[in-house]
């Protein structure tokens, strides 16, 4: 009783942007957390390093870590559930060109599960896998970017539950650099919520005037490629306008060769 | 506040550059309000520190230095950057001014760049770390084994006094087995080339590690068509969600220094 109305305090702060929380809580304190990932499986291939996270966060206690990986298409169809046992320290690699997805991207959400985990429910804390994804167009280099958020947590019957906090107004996240520097650049969104996800995008030019005025609509497990050309390099800036507190963006920036992938 | 910096890079091939954004990325989550301050370059003789004003870097404004915009020798100097209320010179030591007071970090975007291409991370050194005395333990599966391709190591140490003073550094594999270890040096952005250890890096997972020093651990790589990557590793802290993350950071530290 005591949790749901916890949630239902956090839920008001949020509702009103009165001290907002930036990630809501779990419900269940067993409760393990992921981002949510991005993979693409086009020219663009995508690899995932997965290690045992117990040995992350008490390495003395030698354990097997159960993971699931729950993979979604851009469209929010579920495609694939993975099941891995990894042993104290192991370290594996996932490489999504491998597991014949029926989608050129989406997302993917990484839930860890171990026995000796009474530590981390004695302080209130909850594991979190906010890995290391690479991104290649050889599948021998790969550029990486680690994770954005801690999107999601797994209920007790198997269900993704979102973490993410929104408000009845609108909040806006300003990335921290410039595009003027490349032709084409995407910016990627995630939907971890049971309902659909509006975000409007912004651009402006070098004296902060407005070139495009995008709006997105994002169902719920949708992932969205935000798509813009940049061929005179005029868009300086994005501004990003949500419901969401924190709509953090994975970025790609194409250059005459070659790609950077960053978080915004 | 939050100090930058420009990589040194890691080959005479490629440049360095930064985008310093002088607003808050999330107005909701942030205290301070964006002003307009004074913007400076600076870097330690061992002494004193040295600062060099760059602009005055209005409210909302950006600007991109590239290491060329500055009449230094990025190999000889390491470079900080700050936004500071009042005009610098020299100090003893630096002040944590407060400014950047924010739930979600104001960051910078540290790039390196290559003939036809940029890759960049989204970083910057919490004020709060100057006067700590730092560990570091990063656990990196960005190593790439091919013959193809180059390994660099970055580790951004700043401190409120400009002294420089040695740290050791070890690199361990997950059976916590020393494969090599270096001298780093505080106040410096401490570049590795772990070609050079002739290791083969054929584990998914190495752990770098230091008892007496730290700051933020970047990965760096690129191929022979320059195709490249950085990254920093999440502190120990971002493995654990909500409640006492300092515990899980202090016993994975103590797991790993031991």
């Amino acid at each position: 009783m005591k949790i749901y109305i916890k949630k239902l305090y956090y839920f008001l702060r949020n509702f009103l942007k009165i001290k907002p929380l930036i990630y809501n809580f779990p419900i269940n304190k067993y409760a393990s957390v992921s981002d949510a990932f991005y993979f693409r499986n086009d020219y663009i291939k995508t690899i995932f390093f997965l290690s045992n996270i117990a040995s992350h966060t008490n390495p003395k206690i030698k354990q097997n870590d159960f993971v699931k990986i729950y993979i979604f298409s851009n469209k929010g169809e579920f495609l694939k559930i993975l099941n891995f046992t990894l042993k104290p320290f192991e370290t594996k690699k996932i490489l999504f060109a491998e597991l014949n997805l029926k989608a050129n991207y989406g997302s993917f959400y990484v839930f860890h599960n171990f026995h000796q985990n009474e530590l981390l429910i004695k302080n209130n804390s909850f594991v979190t896998e906010r890995g290391y994804v690479g991104f290649s167009e050889n599948s021998i280099f790969w550029n990486f970017v680690h994770g954005n958020h801690n999107s999601a947590y797994l209920s007790k019957n198997n269900k993704i539950k979102s973490l993410m906090t929104k408000s009845i107004f609108i909040n806006e996240y300003f990335p921290q650099l410039t595009f003027n520097d490349c032709d084409k650049f995407d910016l990627i969104f995630t939907n971890s919520e049971n309902k659909k996800i509006n975000y409007r995008i912004q651009t402006y030019d070098l004296e902060n005037n407005i070139i495009n005025d995008s709006n997105f609509k994002l169902n719920s497990f949708n992932t969205i490629k935000a798509s813009f050309t940049n061929n005179h390099k005029k868009i300086k800036f994005v501004k990003i306008f949500s419901k969401m507190y924190f709509p953090r963006p994975v970025i790609f920036k194409y250059y005459s060769k070659y790609f950077d992938v960053l978080h915004g | 506040m939050n100090f930058f910096f420009l990589l040194k890079p890691a080959l005479k091939s490629l440049d360095s550059e930064i985008d310093i954004v002088n607003a808050s990325p999330s107005p909701i989550f942030s205290l301070s309000k964006s002003k307009k301050l004074i913007l400076h370059y600076f870097y330690s003789n061992g002494s004193e520190w040295i600062f060099n004003d760059i602009c005055s870097l209005g409210v909302n404004e950006t600007i991109t230095i590239k290491s060329r915009d500055l009449n230094l020798d990025l190999n000889n100097h390491s470079v900080f950057f700050s936004l500071n209320k009042k005009k610098q010179n020299k100090a003893i030591s630096l002040k944590d001014e407060d400014y950047h007071m924010s739930k979600i970090a104001w960051r910078a975007n540290i790039k390196i760049k290559s003939k036809n291409s940029y890759t960049s991370y989204q970083g910057e050194y919490p004020g709060g770390m100057i006067d700590k005395n730092l560990t570091l333990v990063s656990c990196s599966p960005m190593i790439q084994n091919h013959s193809t391709i180059k390994n660099f190591f970055y580790l951004v140490n700043l401190n409120s006094s400009p002294e420089i003073k040695e740290f050791n550094l070890e690199i361990l594999n997950s059976d916590k087995k020393v494969i090599s270890n270096f001298k780093c040096y505080t106040n410096k952005i401490n570049l590795i080339d772990l070609n050079n250890l002739k290791i083969n890096f054929n584990s998914e997972m190495y752990i770098f590690t230091s008892k007496n020093g730290g700051g933020i651990p970047i990965y760096f790589s690129i191929d022979n068509s320059e195709r490249m990557s950085l990254e920093h590793t999440h502190p120990p802290t971002e493995y654990v969600l909500h409640g006492n993350r300092f515990l899980f950071q202090r016993l994975k530290k103590s797991f790993w220094k031991s």
